[in-house]
């Protein structure tokens, strides 16, 4: 996925990233320091969460149930996401950028 | 190429002089690292305190959840340490990927176990001076613990003792195998990114013998766990004074096959249990029992069976059976095999080398004065003799210094039971290899393999020292 980590940068991301992915997709996290859990290998996002409390966290293609998790983590400030579908923020939460690829959510 | 700092408290360092890690199948280079000069054991002393300190001070819910997040960063990357397991230690990428996996189950087991950890109530009133009194115990780190650990399964045996001491709140000071240092640093680097306090887990590469004399020196440190040879297990113990130790050491794995036995699955299992990583595995196959009614028909299947092994380069995936760790380990199999058939064995199939690789070698009628039955041998060599009766076969079994892992292949449950009871060993596998093990399960020796057991839950049980607290009600 080329120019992931650019994107990122611009979207004023600093990392470190928990990644949140299925397996088999290969990232451009370049310069970034980034812990990926892998759906494939049993990690899906609840656990993800609820064991690296994580600031920062990128989503893959998320579902809802990955999305309804970020969403209800308390120690996420800023959420990116990746070749998912535009979602509503829930209340407390901002969506940035309008692209239908890539979009990023902040804390309100 | 990449050269590897070392790793203390938390920060790489550059110390001593750097060394190049070989893949051991041809000799060509994979990485750097450094020989620490053995002062460096003090300043990891040093970190360990405060990192033992901020282990100590965790609740076991956050020590379990530190090695969950572990477990998860590792699995993340488990095809690429399969990888780097291979190169180290020239095993076959398939037998490398297995060490990874296994690796993710101790880890797993000893992230579960750091939530179990407990103590008991002790009826202290069956005692006349307990009246009115109540006590229980509670289970304490003991520290600083110093892990040694082997080459022949240097990402998994690793784990096996840092992930337990981290499960009960100690601290770790880590010195690999100087030939296989590399996947440490992966476990090092993990444990950063999962956030370990600092000097909770300290990694030093170099020597072993300069680096474990200033271990069992040094009044800092509690503990030493071992992984490795009798010769250096006992060095260590007469040499490590107060210190609590636990010591897995060698084998020479003794198996039964029964006539009742199914011998497509003796065969099948033997050629995992005696060629897997070139027998350099504690529990490997090395003397067969096969009785003598079925013995030339168990030793013709084999035969067939190790010839089909596919023998070459470690990191090709359609490779079977590969290097030890060394040419130098290597020319001591070949000379091992060597003093057998000069003491009258019959070669069946191998004895041959190539630099370090040796074919899966099969020997019979090896008398018992030969080297390759009376000592461990590490290499891909197996013995079998012949019995007429079990009683027998379990003295000669038994008739060893050793006393790690032993197997029976019977249909026979009666038999197989009595066997179990009777064999002088830490673990009697029924049906299978004796270098079966699940990474959950107590594994240790008597005898000459050892002094204490691993498997996260019983290795926990080593690194953790029991208080009682009474009180008077």
């Amino acid at each position: 996925m080329e120019g992931l980590a650019d994107w990122l940068r611009e979207a004023g991301c600093e990392g470190p990233l928990l990644v949140v992915k299925d397996g088999g997709l290969q990232l451009d996290l370049d310069g970034f320091e980034a812990v990926v859990v892998d759906a494939e290998r049993g990690f899906d996002a609840v656990f993800a969460l609820s064991t690296f409390h994580p600031r920062t966290v990128l989503a893959v293609a998320p579902d809802p149930e990955t999305l309804q998790a970020v969403w209800d983590c308390l120690s996420v400030e800023r959420f990116f996401c990746v070749g998912g579908e535009v979602v509503e923020a829930p209340a407390g939460w901002i969506r940035h950028g309008d692209g239908l690829q890539r979009f990023w959510y902040a804390k309100a | 190429m990449e050269t590897h700092p070392l790793y203390i408290g938390g920060e790489t360092l550059s110390a001593g002089t750097v060394r190049t890690i070989p893949l051991p199948f041809d000799g060509s280079p994979v990485a750097k690292v450094h020989d620490a000069p053995a002062d460096v054991i003090d300043r990891a002393v040093t970190a360990a305190v405060e990192g033992q300190k901020a282990m100590a001070a965790m609740t076991n819910a956050e020590r379990s959840d530190l090695l969950f997040r572990l477990h998860a960063i590792l699995s993340s990357e488990v095809a690429n340490l399969g990888t780097l397991i291979a190169k180290e230690t020239g095993k076959p990428l398939r037998e490398a990927r297995m060490e990874a996996d296994r690796g993710m189950q101790t880890l797993l087991n000893a992230a579960i176990e750091a939530r179990q950890l407990h103590g008991e109530v002790i009826p202290i009133d069956g005692a006349p001076v307990g009246a009115g009194r109540m006590a229980m115990t509670v289970r304490e780190p003991v520290g600083i613990i110093a892990a040694i650990t082997p080459f022949n399964v240097p990402f998994n045996l690793a784990l096996h003792k840092i992930g337990p001491a981290l499960a009960a709140g100690n601290a770790v000071i880590h010195k690999p195998a100087e030939q296989t240092p590399l996947s440490a640093f992966r476990i090092a680097e993990g444990l950063r990114q999962a956030g370990a306090p600092a000097g909770a887990y300290n990694l030093i590469t170099g020597e072993g013998k300069p680096l474990g004399e200033a271990i069992v020196a040094h009044p800092g440190i509690q503990m030493i766990t071992f992984t490795g040879s009798v010769a250096v297990g006992k060095w260590l113990r007469a040499n490590c004074g107060l210190k609590k130790i636990t010591l897995e050491l060698g084998n020479a794995s003794g198996v039964i096959i029964e006539p009742d036995a199914d011998l497509d699955l003796a065969v099948a299992r033997t050629v995992a249990g005696g060629f897997a990583n070139s027998g350099q595995v504690c529990i490997s196959i090395q003397r067969i029992y096969a009785h003598e009614s079925i013995a030339a028909k168990f030793t013709e299947a084999l035969k067939a069976a190790v010839e089909k092994l596919r023998i070459g380069h470690p990191l090709e995936e359609a490779t079977e059976h590969s290097s030890l760790i060394s040419e130098s380990a290597a020319k001591r199999v070949e000379s091992w095999v060597q003093d057998s058939l000069a003491k009258g064995a019959r070669l069946v199939t191998g004895g041959t080398r190539d630099y370090a690789t040796i074919p899966p070698t099969v020997l019979e009628n090896v008398p018992d004065t030969a080297k390759t039955m009376s000592s461990e041998i590490f290499g891909p060599v197996v013995n079998v003799n012949t019995y007429r009766d079990i009683d027998d076969a379990i003295a000669k079994v038994n008739n060893t210094p050793y006393g790690l892992q032993a197997a029976v292949f019977t249909r026979d449950f009666e038999r197989a039971f009595r066997a179990a009871r009777k064999l002088k060993v830490g673990g009697v596998i029924l049906n299978d290899t004796p270098s079966f093990r699940a990474d959950l399960m107590p594994y240790g020796g008597i005898k000459e393999s050892g002094i204490g057991r691993e498997g996260p839950r019983y290795a926990i049980e080593e690194m953790t020292d029991t208080k009682v607290i009474v009180w008077k009600v």
